[in-house]
């Protein structure tokens, strides 16, 4: 999402098109042209600026710093969301393989005392042979069974879903705007079109995400369970193949969040004085 | 606006940028004291030659102020603004109390504030970088792992069913007097039984394989491996990653520390360039690397450690901030 570099505008002096995204909704690009032009005159030394420069610099960081912190904010939330999927990752996949190898155990198992009890018959040379094959055969049959339920395990856990919805939801759901969003450079980073495309970086993501991640963003039921946003009387159920996709999931967000960071970095860069 | 008051906004402004900036760094410091019970990591050789986290001042230096911390100097030697933190420090030391800032300190704490929050931010950009190639590495490592599970899962259903099915087979036989047949089904079911527990115990001790799909890491940058250049150069992190630690006994870079940590781990059991390649997924053009379970747990242990390494970066910069806090 991040948009390609112009190097020939670079090197015209033009600033790079992160940086100048990134500065427009800072809502600083005046200050950051003028705090450029002093740069390009020649003047390297910030001490002998005048005070209005200053002061353009001053507000600069202030800004860039107040969008980095809106960065480790929503870093933070998914950070959290990241440690609810995994655990509950963790406990079904681990409930998962421990109820196969159990299974198989029992499954070892009624092999051996079956067959303990169908060799033991045939020492007594009194019993009659049918008793001693039916056995065998229970036990097969058994096994047979038994192994034709570890085949189907997989589909079987799943958990109800009872915690709060996750950061997708903001994401997923196209009529949310968190209650800061006016004031939320991130929030408008992330709602702003890169240059050379038609559509904003939240639309790109969940496109994305439905063609490469085969999430089905027109069917609402899998975006609420996705997000863990089930409605007031809904009762969804979530398993390990939904778990996992989120866990994916939150992590591309938190990916391209993190891309303001880099863009930041460069307004930084940009207005720094070396 | 009077000069005044354009000192005193500027100076509020700036005591709440700094205590944003301190309360974010010791939060990233006390996440990485090695001390910490948190810290999982507590065997690595790299992390034991860090300090604590600081503030240990050294030794008054000959005038009244304490002398910069070996991290501070670090930190400031890197920004290239050593000679102002010390300017500071001598203006902020001869005003007395109460006195508003004169304007070269207000330009100096601007000056140096802007350079420690650039540093910040590349440590912010490269640790992000890494938080995602992590996140690749661990989807990775999970699918393969899940893959071989799934196998070995399926070859215990199926010894199981073959031998189900072919001794239900046999019984009718052994019942009709046919104990030839029932004996030889017997037999074929004990045979593939036996095939599929080889083959179940060779997946075991193997490791599926996939191609390298990843983007190119950092790893490549710490191996050395001239990759090219990133879409953001972290000039600041780099250096800090070609220099000796301020406390280093053995004159050993970041990096060598790192690497000699690794081999020592057997993290890195090859230098050759392509395993090196392998472990920072770096691939040539139509170069098709692959990559396995164990290949892919040394990269995600290698990755943890730059990131905790260039995180220590933080510190020093929080030490300079104290430092130059004089006012």
């Amino acid at each position: 999402m991040s948009p390609d570099r112009n190097i020939q505008a670079e090197l015209r002096g033009e600033l790079r098109v992160d940086a100048k995204e990134a500065a427009d909704i800072l809502k600083i690009t005046p200050m950051v042209e003028k705090l450029r032009a002093v740069k390009q005159s020649g003047i390297v030394d910030p001490d002998s600026l005048s005070r209005p420069l200053q002061q353009a610099r001053f507000l600069c960081l202030w800004k860039i710093w107040q969008a980095n912190e809106e960065v480790r904010r929503a870093v933070g939330q998914i950070d959290f969301d990241l440690a609810d999927a995994n655990t509950l990752l963790s406990e079904l996949t681990s409930k998962r393989q421990a109820t196969i190898n159990m299974i198989n155990t029992m499954n070892f198992m009624q092999g051996g005392v079956l067959g303990v009890i169908k060799q033991s018959l045939g020492l007594q040379h009194d019993i009659p042979q049918p008793p001693k094959q039916e056995i065998a055969m229970t036990s097969f049959g058994t096994g047979t069974a038994l192994a034709l339920v570890t085949l189907l395990i997989p589909s079987y856990f799943s958990r109800k879903i009872d915690a709060p919805p996750n950061t997708l939801s903001q994401i997923l759901n196209p009529g949310y705007a968190p209650s800061d969003a006016s004031q939320s450079y991130l929030w408008q980073f992330l709602t702003s079109t890169p240059e050379g495309s038609q559509l904003t970086r939240r639309q790109i993501l969940t496109y994305h995400w439905r063609d490469f991640a085969g999430l089905k963003i027109n069917d609402a039921t899998v975006v609420r369970k996705i997000s863990s946003a089930p409605e007031s009387d809904e009762k969804l159920r979530e398993g390990i193949r939904t778990v996992g996709q989120r866990i994916a999931l939150l992590h591309d967000l938190k990916t391209h969040i993190e891309e303001f960071d880099g863009c930041l970095y460069e307004l930084h860069q940009a207005v720094t004085f070396r | 606006m009077t000069r005044r008051k354009w000192q005193t906004s500027i100076g509020i402004g700036l005591s709440l940028l700094l205590a944003s900036w301190q309360s974010l760094t010791c939060a990233a410091a006390f996440a990485a004291d090695p001390a910490s019970p948190a810290n999982f990591e507590k065997s690595l050789p790299a992390r034991q030659s860090q300090p604590a986290v600081p503030i240990r001042l050294a030794a008054l230096s000959a005038g009244s102020l304490p002398a910069l911390t070996p991290g501070a100097v670090e930190a400031a030697s890197l920004l290239g603004i050593l000679p102002k933190v010390e300017r500071l420090r001598q203006l902020g030391q001869a005003h007395p109390d109460g006195q508003p800032m004169t304007d070269e300190e207000m330009a100096l704490k601007v000056d140096i504030l802007d350079r420690v929050m650039g540093g910040s931010l590349e440590v912010r950009m490269v640790a992000g970088r890494i938080d995602r190639e992590l996140s690749w590495a661990f989807n990775g490592q999970g699918m393969l792992q899940a893959r071989r599970q799934k196998l070995l899962n399926y070859l215990f259903a199926a010894t199981f069913m073959q031998g189900g099915v072919l001794g239900v087979l046999s019984g009718p036989a052994f019942l009709d007097k046919k104990p030839q047949v029932g004996t030889e089904l017997l037999l074929l079911a004990s045979s593939i039984g036996l095939a599929l527990s080889s083959i179940s115990f060779v997946v075991a001790r193997t490791s599926p394989t996939k191609h390298i799909d990843s983007e190119t890491t950092v790893l490549a940058y710490v191996f050395d491996l001239n990759p090219p250049e990133p879409l953001h150069k972290p000039d600041v992190v780099t250096k800090f990653m070609r220099a000796v630690p301020p406390d280093a006994k053995d004159n050993k870079t970041r990096v060598q520390s790192l690497m000699e940590g690794w081999k020592k781990g057997h993290f890195l059991r090859s230098t050759d360039q392509i395993s090196l390649r392998k472990l920072a997924a770096y691939q040539n053009q139509g170069e098709n690397l692959k990559e396995n379970i164990s290949l892919l747990g040394s990269r995600i242990r290698m990755l943890f450690d730059t990131q905790w390494t260039i995180e220590q970066l933080d510190a020093e910069l929080l030490e300079l901030l104290r430092a130059t806090d004089v006012s």
